[in-house]
């Protein structure tokens, strides 16, 4: 009897490809990312004075056909695909995708098009990186969606805040309290979010959320200052000697570094626990859950767990993040929107694999920061309408690329490949 | 002493008496068949066994011990182990790894803190995982993706992960609904060699009365959630109950 | 008499803000019922009828957004209360059935978390696309003062309370009346037999050969209508602006579901009016713990009554 989801089952057979075998050992995540990261803080901050300025010949329009004509492929060719699916148009869409990538890149380099970020703007970014990527052992492994996470960044905010106010000001000090303080707090929400399953599960965790968010704004205000927000925090020296303001030549800041450091870590502890039998066990409860119970594993502590250690990664984000900006707010920090925001970014990178989501966060905060200061032909100055736009590109993403801008772009390296091997003449 | 027994075991929804005060014991090394009409109560009864529905009424004991009211998971580390009627594997996951779920429980228990420790490092489960593929012969497609294997074997499949927890009684929910003769005839054989092999205690539920009589050491019958027969296949098809239950009267 | 004084007027505040919890909730739950669709834009579908209310009944004069920045400085028909309690939810039940082909059914078999984002992806263009083309600015609650004529403005001397606005006692007494038509159209008629079934298990109504579809769009747009009824009354008594829809509408929507249980309509009704009376009541007491009582209130349902008050057994936890 044949199965109506064969596919044919062309077996791969291959040994792990080298990729899989280095994404299986901390050091060569670690050692990629953190090349990465020297790099990155170009990619937001005019760091050399070269934007606008590159004046290749041609490069203008060139960089224009790419970005428009990536954008009405990828848009069409989707869209035509949902309805008729083919994959030629599967193809063009992913190709469409990577021409409006390239031309991103190059009018980065001739337009007012982005690199109009401040200072401060790479760190915010890994800040939430480092959020994302728990966030996502979460979503993407465990599968289970969470509109409560700023409960645990918000707490760790405050606390970490309040602590450098009235205890200590060392930065290390003040982030493990944030995030001890956070851990602590997903034990109990967890225990009971987790008692319930799909949309109850997401409105117990907004449920816990919003509930301290009206507790930091009103009852709680005392301590947390409530509607003005708390900004005594008080940040001392790293290691009680360098002040993260100073800035560095080429990597912007002390505090980019130390934050950097930071991220490589969250990145190292996230890989370890996917290759740890958790990863294995968190993948499988996103998938069947009951056949994880009925294999004879403790699911519910299982979800516990997931949700704890994504709850840890939040709080070392929240703490981060006060540290960053010296004032935190019950909008900012405990507000359903901003456990929306969390939900985005994840969604927007793509939930397939570890450093997905780090792309959306990447490319929710230029849509935020960067995109506002833009004029555009009819509307003029695009302003707070950057969230309509974060929006549609979000329901895009879900609807078309389930997978991600990064599974896009995976697709597109993939679509390059085999192209490559046909032209071998080789095994497709 | 047999390896499981049910005393009085009812299960109530509402109105309706789905399991009804049923008395059934498992002896050690044997293959039961579980038979009935549809809405008889099987899958109820195994479901409570399992520990997915509480009881409202009676015991379950293995191996001595009650285990009334456990939930799956604690069942399933005493040693009950289940396969589905459907395939109820993990999709995206390789052929590999859909059995090593199922041999980390048998390795280290329900729950472990372990999440520094990396997969490698865990030998035990590797060659527990590696035995049962071979054991199904799926040995070969380890590395694919379970999702791309035919339906004839990723049935399977599921019994390799249901196996790989290391049960000593296995329940088995019709493992030949929707199969052809040649996959049935492969199954049976399956079944046959891992009792011999691995000493298995098998429950069956199956619907297909030449199954069960060519492997079936024993036969209990449910009706409308009670026990009607419970014997050697010889007695139970010569049984005026269990006849008139099915169709009345028709031969078995 | 300062307490009987109090608690009467809670109640009675209580039942408008219950009306519109229990409109919404009524609208979610025979979505989430019958196509088990998991609708976080519902809040969305309140806010336009609010919006869409607004400028029914009178002409707003705007200070932001895209339309005043190209010259349009007020916006409304000005046709008075009456008119808008009859356009809004007809222009509800139009918005429901596009909503429900366009974005509602491509997602059907989609997993449970793709319609969760989805919808509050559509939530979020919504309240955004509101805020860019009318303005982001707080509007006045637009306070009906006639009714097919009747003038309504101005307090009505009760017994106890003593001075209460007329118009409140009316659009309760309206809304109760809508209410009461959706249970009566849910309990008698065909197409609710086919919602309570579609409930019950909706697959068993498809191989019924029933036309689901089409029950199905009007199902949503049902239930959009009713959201946007309830944006209309919210409107007139609580300020209006584009975050309207997920803190006064999805949130207490789903909160409604989780009190009153999965697909019950009735549960949808009670569970309406416990928590809009809670709301009513918190805010007279200790009104920066009203909020949080609410959500704990819901919390605690959640948790120990998972099927809520009048849930059917067996509907999905």
């Amino acid at each position: 009897m044949s199965d109506e989801r064969a596919d044919g089952g062309v077996a791969d057979s291959a040994a792990p490809s080298l990729l899989t075998r280095l994404s299986e050992h901390e050091f060569a995540v670690v050692g990629a990312s953190a090349l990465a990261l020297l790099v990155f803080p170009f990619l937001l901050i005019d760091v050399l004075g070269l934007v606008g300025e590159l004046e290749i010949p041609l490069l203008q329009p060139v960089a224009a056909l790419l970005f428009v004509g990536g954008l009405v492929v990828t848009l069409a060719a989707s869209v035509l695909n949902k309805v008729f699916p083919r994959a030629l148009l599967e193809r063009l869409a992913v190709i469409g995708a990577g021409a409006l990538a390239v031309g991103s890149v190059l009018g980065v380099f001739v337009t007012d098009f982005s690199i109009g970020g401040y200072s401060g703007l790479p760190s915010l970014v890994l800040i939430y990186g480092i959020i994302v990527i728990g966030f996502n052992l979460l979503l993407g492994y465990t599968g289970l969606l969470s509109f409560g996470h700023a409960a645990f960044f918000g707490t760790a905010a405050y606390g970490a805040g309040i602590f450098s106010a009235q205890v200590s000001g060392s930065p290390i000090l003040m982030l493990l309290f944030g995030t001890v303080l956070a851990t602590l707090l997903a034990w109990p929400i967890g225990f009971l979010s987790i008692r319930r399953s799909g949309v109850y599960f997401a409105v117990l965790t907004l449920t816990f959320g919003q509930m301290l968010y009206f507790f930091a704004l009103g009852p709680g205000a005392p301590l947390t200052g409530g509607d003005n927000g708390y900004s005594d925090v008080n940040v001392g020296d790293l290691f009680g000697v360098a002040d993260l303001g100073t800035s560095l030549p080429f990597l912007e800041s002390i505090e980019y570094v130390f934050v950097a450091v930071l991220f490589l870590g969250a990145l190292a502890v996230a890989n370890r626990v996917i290759n740890s039998p958790y990863g294995l066990i968190f993948e499988a409860l996103g998938e069947n859950e009951q056949r994880v119970e009925f294999v004879g594993l403790n699911v519910f502590r299982y979800k516990l767990m997931a949700f704890v250690i994504s709850g840890a990664f939040a709080g070392l984000g929240g703490a981060l993040f006060v540290m960053h900006e010296a004032y935190i707010h019950p909008n900012t920090g405990y507000y359903w929107i901003q456990s929306g925001d969390f939900v985005i970014m994840t969604v927007l990178g793509g939930t397939g694999s570890l450093v997905a989501p780090v792309f959306g966060a990447l490319t929710f905060e230029y849509i935020a920061n960067v995109i506002p200061g833009l004029s555009l032909p009819v509307i003029g100055s695009v302003g707070s309408l950057w969230r309509l736009i974060l929006g549609a590109v979000f329901v895009f993403i879900v609807w078309v690329f389930p997978r991600g801008i990064y599974g896009a772009l995976s697709d597109l390296v993939g679509l390059v490949r085999r192209g490559a091997a046909d032209d071998d003449g080789g095994e497709p | 002493m047999s390896l499981l027994e049910t005393s009085g075991l009812t299960k109530r929804f509402a109105g309706l008496t789905a399991v009804d005060h049923v008395d059934l014991a498992v002896e050690r090394g044997e293959t039961k068949a579980i038979i009935g009409p549809n809405g008889a109560g099987k899958s109820t009864f195994i479901n409570l066994v399992t520990g997915l529905l509480d009881p409202t009424e009676g015991s379950v004991s293995f191996d001595g011990d009650d285990i009334t009211g456990y939930e799956p998971h604690q069942v399933v580390q005493t040693g009950i182990s289940k396969s589905f009627q459907t395939a109820s594997i993990f999709p995206s996951m390789t052929v590999r790894e859909n059995v090593q779920i199922a041999a980390l429980a048998a390795e280290h228990g329900s729950f472990q803190f372990n999440f520094f420790k990396h997969r490698g490092s865990f030998s035990g489960v590797d060659e527990i995982a590696t035995r049962m593929l071979d054991a199904v012969d799926l040995l070969g497609v380890a590395e694919t993706e379970a999702a791309s294997l035919p339906y004839g074997d990723k049935r399977r499949l599921e019994i390799a992960i249901a196996l790989a927890a290391e049960p000593e009684l296995l329940f088995m929910d019709e493992p030949t609904a929707g199969m052809s003769p040649d996959e049935t005839n492969a199954t049976v054989d399956l079944v046959e060699r891992l009792q011999d092999e691995l000493g298995l205690t098998i429950v069956l539920v199956e619907h297909d009365m030449e199954i069960i009589f060519s492997i079936a050491d024993s036969i209990a019958v449910l009706n409308r959630g009670s026990i009607i027969a419970d014997g050697p296949p010889e007695e139970v098809q010569g049984d005026v109950d269990v006849q008139e239950a099915y169709l009345g009267g028709v031969e078995l | 008499m300062a307490i009987a004084e109090t608690v009467l007027e809670v109640i009675l505040n209580g039942l408008q803000q219950g009306a519109i919890f229990a409109l919404l909730g009524i609208g979610l739950t025979i979505i989430l019922g019958t196509m088990d669709f998991l609708n976080l834009a519902h809040g969305a579908l309140y806010l336009i009828g609010g919006y869409a209310g607004m400028f029914f009944i009178r002409e707003t004069s705007l200070s932001t957004g895209y339309l005043h920045s190209i010259g349009v400085t007020t916006i409304g028909l000005g046709l008075g209360f009456a008119a808008a309690m009859v356009l809004v939810p007809i222009f509800g039940f139009v918005v429901g059935l596009l909503m429900e082909r366009y974005v509602a059914e491509p997602f059907y078999d989609r997993p449970e978390t793709d319609q969760l984002l989805v919808t509050f992806g559509l939530a979020l263009i919504v309240q955004e696309l509101i805020k860019g083309v009318v303005g982001g600015t707080t509007f006045q609650p637009a306070s009906p003062s006639t009714i097919f004529g009747i003038s309504v403005g101005g307090p009505i001397t009760l017994p106890i309370v003593g001075a209460y606005p007329q118009w409140r006692l009316y659009l309760v007494g309206i809304a109760v009346v809508v209410i009461g038509l959706t249970y009566l159209i849910i309990e008698k008629t065909d197409f609710g037999l086919v919602v309570q079934a579609g409930t019950q298990d909706s697959e068993m109504v498809r191989m019924l050969g029933i036309k689901i579809n089409r029950s199905y769009s009007l199902v949503f747009a049902l239930g959009a209508a009713l959201a946007a009824f309830a944006g209309l009354i919210g409107i007139s008594f609580q300020t209006v602006s584009p975050q309207i829809g997920t803190e006064q509408a999805l949130i207490p929507a789903f909160l409604v579901l989780v009190v009153g249980g999965a697909g019950s309509v009735v549960g949808a009704i009670f569970g309406g009016f416990v928590l809009g009376i809670t709301v009513a009541a918190m805010t007279v007491l200790a009104s920066q713990w009203a909020q949080i009582v609410l959500y704990a209130v819901a919390a605690l349902v959640l948790l120990f009554r998972p099927e809520g008050l009048f849930g059917s057994t067996g509907v999905g936890e």
